[in-house]
């Protein structure tokens, strides 16, 4: 409790500049308030992702092990979050290449919204699971463009320095989501 | 007419996320169009979805600390073992760079220039031990 006292001071204190400029000096504890502070937009990601929480914290943790890492190589060209985003779906592109079978589906368990009524939260359900399961079976490279503009609201320019792929394509595979999953709803 | 509302919906797209403009042009067509209207209240939809989608429960918040702890242990580790590899392979380097030039100067006939130096490490380097370790103990508790 004191620790996460702690945490919330450092936030409030430093902006993330600063924290990033300190974390990469070696102060640990900057580093510490940095990943606090963006674990949660790193966390949703990849289990938006993946559709299945045990997968998502072994790459959460990755992510976090690799960001500490390397925290010196960043450049601060981009925010914290979309830096770690990029190592994100870095990993996740590994792990596909070892491991086909990575993205099994656990859409159920991980629905968690709670709506006003039975009737709304069947039907709510029912959609958000239609698009997850039709999110999973399109291929990664376009349902990583889909979550990164549809839930995090990154610009084309932020998606395609995250992906490493041009603007257009960006707009293309955008545009291949919505309407296959439009076709499936 | 495929093609044409292919690019109207590229449009509509960047409209929608705000890349660029929803001109007059865009509405008008949205509001003619069939399919493209369709497929506007399609974003609309999944839009709407985007945020009913599985995030973070409460439990895993309070989870935060411990997860970014064991990555701190861990990433401690990996730099850990880094480092042992570095300064295994400088060891090499080393011996292998020593071992060879005393060779070769034992090959070009400076056999007892070499046993003198040698004498000399094994009689005065030992001195040097108790410096060594302190300046190393002193780097880990930094």
């Amino acid at each position: 409790m004191k620790r996460k006292g702690n945490i919330l001071l450092s936030k409030k204190a430093l902006s993330e500049k600063a924290l990033i400029e300190k974390a990469q000096s070696g102060d640990k504890k900057s580093l510490e308030v940095l990943l606090y502070d963006n674990y949660k937009i790193v966390y949703g990601y990849l289990l938006k992702l993946t559709m299945n929480e045990e997968i998502t914290k072994d790459i959460t943790q990755e992510v976090m092990v690799k960001a500490i890492l390397n925290i010196k190589k960043f450049k601060g060209n981009s925010k914290f979050s979309t830096w770690l985003i990029s190592i994100a779906s870095n990993i996740y592109k590994d792990m596909l290449k070892k491991d086909k079978k990575v993205s099994r589906v656990d859409i159920e368990k991980t629905l968690i919204k709670n709506t006003q009524s039975l009737e709304d939260d069947i039907i709510n359900k029912d959609t958000v699971k239609r698009i997850g399961e039709v999110l999973l079976k399109l291929p990664e490279e376009k349902r990583m463009v889909f979550i990164l503009k549809n839930h995090f609201n990154y610009s084309y320019k932020e998606i395609s320095k995250i992906l490493k792929c041009p603007i257009g394509t960006v707009r293309s595979r955008l545009h291949y989501c919505i309407k296959k999953i439009r076709d499936f709803i | 007419m495929f093609n044409k509302h292919e690019k109207m919906q590229k449009r509509i797209l960047d409209a929608f996320y705000g890349e660029k403009e929803l001109t007059e042009e865009l509405k008008n067509h949205i509001g003619n169009c069939k399919d493209c209207s369709a497929f506007w209240e399609s974003m609309n939809l999944l839009k709407e979805h985007a945020e009913d989608e599985p995030s973070i429960k409460g439990e895993d918040i309070e989870a935060y600390e411990r997860i970014i702890a064991e990555a701190f242990r861990e990433a401690e580790k990996i730099k850990e073992k880094n480092k042992n590899i570095r300064d295994y392979i400088v060891f090499i380097l080393v011996s292998v760079i020593f071992l060879s030039s005393a060779g070769m100067f034992a090959y070009m006939g400076y056999g007892k220039v070499i046993l003198t130096v040698q004498i000399f490490i094994i009689m005065f380097v030992p001195i040097l031990v108790p410096f060594f370790i302190k300046h190393r103990l002193s780097k880990e508790v930094e």
